[in-house]
Parts: structure tokens; sequence; C-alpha cells
């Protein structure tokens, strides 16, 4: 019994990880917004260095670009505080389920032990159960065995138990916040995605009429490059997030089911 | 877990649970030690987190967990409180007493809600039992072995708790909880106290301090209890010591050198 609750605790502890993992990365995003911003600034100073007419498709595009990283920063911010919600969460669930972890174990060594209990039908109950969620204390405390005893001790594993099964639906309203954070946060990695397909076009654009002009052409070039790796980066971590972010979500949905997940390493 | 009642007179008791013969071997082992005065409880030293769920299970035996009041720690030891934070999601009531040297120490040991300790002055101070329980001394026991460290003694019961003062690592659970042999229980104490206590000083100076008090029992938080000549010998034989005085290894260099 004990064991797959240490499993379900474990998992919550790796749950707490990933957050982690995906509030890091979060925040990381901030540097590449950055990043963006100051290319748009020397694209912007670029263009308007060049003579004539030939530079204003160039200029128009860049102050377009140059009103991407301030799209962006709003989003990026939004995901970090969505992300550092997520962290407190799941940081308070692994308390919530360290200490229930505690008190089960309290309740079922102050069950009764010997002939007293294993005269019951069903005596193995307590080791069938899993403990994971409400409805496991529930059958344990509408056992007959439960109710053996002096009527102190049945005072107090009730009272325990009772404590238990407050402690699991707060770790359940726990788990349940964290989910919506988890969908919220993939939302707003959408839209951080389409922004980057934006700068990614824009600077597709600028290549192409970076093409037609001489010399000048070449650092448009450049720049449109460093805006492509730029958008690379931001779509690579925006990916890294999504996979820990589909693996929170699945661990979630097995914990709030009151399952848990034996393999260490990432979920199917 | 076992536990046993020491005292029991007119609703005044002491219990004391420990040997538990299913915990880890590397966890020391631990004596935890209840009053309960007239229905109200007060837990000394209730432990470490490993070994939670066995003295909860045991202290259910006599006391409603709801009439836990009051939770006294000698020192900062995770071996004395580093279960706080249970007792108190229990039953956030209970009021926590300790030096006031580790009050922000021992706070760390939260796991959620803030852990609010009282702090006992240098001097000691009385601590009542619930509303309705009688009054205790915590004793200053500085230095024996923390720099703030308290025995605490109930004067109605003429029992002292000594923290580690008296402690003892006696070699397995089926050790008896009452030390009868004196002589046979100095080998378990003796390594103990020599490496623990740092001060032969503040070890005199509180042994002089407990003499006053005339305990007819002292109950350390590891080994055995002492009880009727046993508490005298116990005292004569912490005089006798001078602890404290580990003077390190000679460095390599110099055994070189004398070579």
């Amino acid at each position: 019994m004990l064991d797959a609750l240490g499993l379900f605790k474990r998992n919550i502890n790796q749950l707490f990880g990933i957050c982690v993992d995906i509030m890091n990365t979060g925040r990381s995003l901030q540097l590449l917004s950055s990043s963006m911003q100051t290319l748009a600034n020397n694209g912007v100073i670029q263009a308007a260095k060049i003579g004539g007419g030939k530079g204003r498709p160039i200029l128009a595009l860049v102050e377009s670009l140059n009103q991407t990283p301030r799209e962006i920063k709003p989003e990026v911010e939004a995901i970090e505080q969505l992300c550092a919600e997520l962290a407190r969460l799941t940081a308070q669930s692994s308390n919530i389920v360290w200490r229930y972890y505690q008190l089960i174990a309290s309740v079922l060594v102050a069950m009764p032990q010997g002939r007293q209990a294993s005269c019951l039908m069903d005596r193995d109950l307590p080791s069938r159960l899993r403990f994971t969620t409400t409805a496991d204390i529930s059958r344990l405390m509408s056992h007959p065995s439960f109710q053996f005893g002096e009527p102190l001790e049945r005072d107090n594993r009730s009272s325990i138990a009772a404590i238990c099964q407050a402690n699991l639906t707060e770790l359940h309203a726990r788990l349940s916040e964290a989910l919506r954070c988890l969908n919220d946060t993939r939302r707003a990695l959408h839209g951080l995605k389409m922004i980057g397909l934006t700068a990614r076009y824009m600077a597709f654009c600028i290549a192409s009429e970076a093409a037609a002009l001489d010399e000048g052409g070449m650092n448009f070039k450049t720049l449109a490059a460093e805006i492509g790796h730029v958008v690379d980066e931001l779509d690579a971590r925006t990916h890294a997030m999504k996979s820990s972010i589909d693996e929170g979500q699945s661990l979630v949905e097995l914990l709030l089911k009151g399952d848990s997940y034996a393999k260490q390493d990432t979920l199917q | 877990m076992q536990s046993k009642t020491l005292f029991n007179e007119n609703g005044h008791q002491w219990i004391v649970i420990g040997r538990d013969p299913h915990k880890d071997a590397h966890v020391i082992d631990t004596n935890e030690y209840v009053i309960i005065s007239r229905g109200q409880a007060m837990l000394l030293d209730p432990g470490g987190i490993q070994i939670f769920p066995q003295v909860l299970a045991e202290l259910a035996k006599y006391v409603r967990v709801q009439d836990i009041r009051v939770i006294f720690a000698s020192h900062q030891d995770p071996d004395i409180s580093s279960s706080l934070a249970m007792w108190l999601d229990l039953n956030p009531d209970i009021k926590t007493y300790c030096s006031w040297l580790w009050t922000g120490f021992i706070s760390h040991f939260s796991t959620g809600t803030a852990i609010e300790l009282n702090a006992i002055p240098d001097e000691g101070m009385r601590i009542k039992i619930g509303d309705l329980g009688v009054e205790v001394e915590a004793v200053p026991a500085h230095y024996c072995h923390s720099s703030g460290n308290f025995s605490l003694y109930d004067p109605l019961a003429g029992i002292l708790f000594s923290g580690d003062i008296g402690s003892a690592l006696v070699p397995s659970h089926e050790a008896g909880l009452i030390v009868t042999d004196f002589d046979q229980h100095i080998q378990y104490m003796r390594g103990f106290h020599l490496r623990w206590m740092p001060s032969t000083t503040a070890l005199r100076s509180w042994t002089q301090r407990i003499r006053a008090l005339k305990p007819r029992m002292i109950c350390p938080q590891h080994g055995s209890v002492f009880q009727g000549d046993m508490v005298t010998r116990l005292l004569d034989w912490l005089d006798s010591l001078e602890v404290g005085q580990w003077k390190g290894s000679t460095p390599p260099r110099e055994s070189a050198k004398a070579a």
C-alpha cells in the first residue's frame, strides 16, 4: 500500500521538477525578446542610412519588425507568471502529499493488529487500498476493523483519517489548478509561435528586398539571418516547453485519477 | 513502538514512547515523553519525521490528538523536532516552546504553514499544560549539549526530562526502558557524553541545579530512564566526567617531523 502511495508522492515531486523546467525555459524567453529588440533597432538604423527611395521598403519592414518584440514581451511576461504559479502550486502539492503520507501511515500503524483484526472476512483490505483517493480512505473508514479498539483510539483514528481526507481534497484542488495552468501556458505558447512566424516572414521579406540593393544589402541579409536564428531558438524553446507541458499534463491527469507512473524518465 | 506509563496519580500521567523495532537502522533511537495533566497533554521532544507515524499511533492510545496543547523542544536537533510541522498540521493550536536561540532555526521545519515558536529565555520559565493542566518548569541546560538547551521539571510528579543528558546508545530495542544495573549501563552512556557534551563546567553546573530540585526520576531522550537510587548515581557519574576533550588527530606533517 505505502509503496503505491510512495510512488504517487514521488510522481508529485517529479511534477514539481517538470514545472521548474517549464519555468526556467519560460524565463529564458525574455532574453530572446531582448535579442529580437536589438536586431530590430539595428535594422531601423541601417535602413535610415540608405539614401534615396531604395531604403523605404526595408525601413517599412524593419519598423514593422520593431513591433514584434513589443508584442512578444507581454506574452512572455504572461508565460512567466503562469510558470511561477505552476511552480508554486506543485511545490504546495509536494508539501501536502508529504504530510498526507505521514498521516495515513499513522492511521495504518494505529489500525488494530492480531486476532481481533484477522477474524474479519476482508482483513487484507488496508493492504489492497492505495490511499491515493478520498474514496480509498472512505473505504478504510467504513471497514469493520476501523471500529475496533478503545473509544479513544477509535476517535483518534477517525480524526486523523478525516485530516487525511482533507489533505487529499486539498491536493486534488491544487493539482486541478496546476492542470488549468498547464493548459493556459500551452495557449500562451501558441500566441508566441504566431509572433515568431510573423517575425520569420518579415525576415524573409527583408532578405528579398536586400537582394535588390547593392553592397548595403549585405547588412540586411545578415540581419534577416540573425532574426531567423532568434526565431529558430524561440521555436526550439517553445517546443521544449510544450514537451514538458505534455509530460506534466499526462502526469497530473494520472495523479488526479489516483494513479501513478512507475517509469523514472519521460512519460509515454 | 513501545510505551510505558512512568507515573499516574490523580489524573496526572507521564508516558514514555520508544524502542521502535521497525525503525530504520540508521536512525538513532529516541524516547518521546508525554505529560497528560487533567486531560491536556504536553509532548516533550516529539521526535524526527521518520518516526512520526509510529509515535502518533502509540500516543493515540493515551490522549485525544486535539488535547495535545503544548510541545517542548529541549534543543534544535532534527531528532527532537523535525516532526513539528506534522504535529501542528494535526492541531494548529498547539503551543510550541524552545530556547530563544533556536526559534528562527526550528521554524525551517515548516512545510507550509509558518511554525511560530514561543521563546524560552536563558534563565528558563514556567510553562502551563493547556488551560487546565499544571505548570512545569524549563530548567537551563545550556551547552549540555546545545548552546541553547533546556531540561523540563515537573514538580508534581517529581520527574525531570533531561534531553540528551543521561542519554545512552543502547544496543537494541529490547533493552529495558528503566535502568536496573547502573554499572552495566555506563558503557552505553560514556561515549555519548564524552563526545556530545562540550563543556564540563556547564555539565557540573547542571547537576548542581538538578540536585537542588531532588527529582525522583530522570528521563533522557535516548536510552533508559533513571529512578530511585539511580538518579543520584547518574548525577555523581556526570560530575566525574571530563567532557569536550577531543584535541584532534596529529596532522600528517607533524607526524613525519616527529619520525
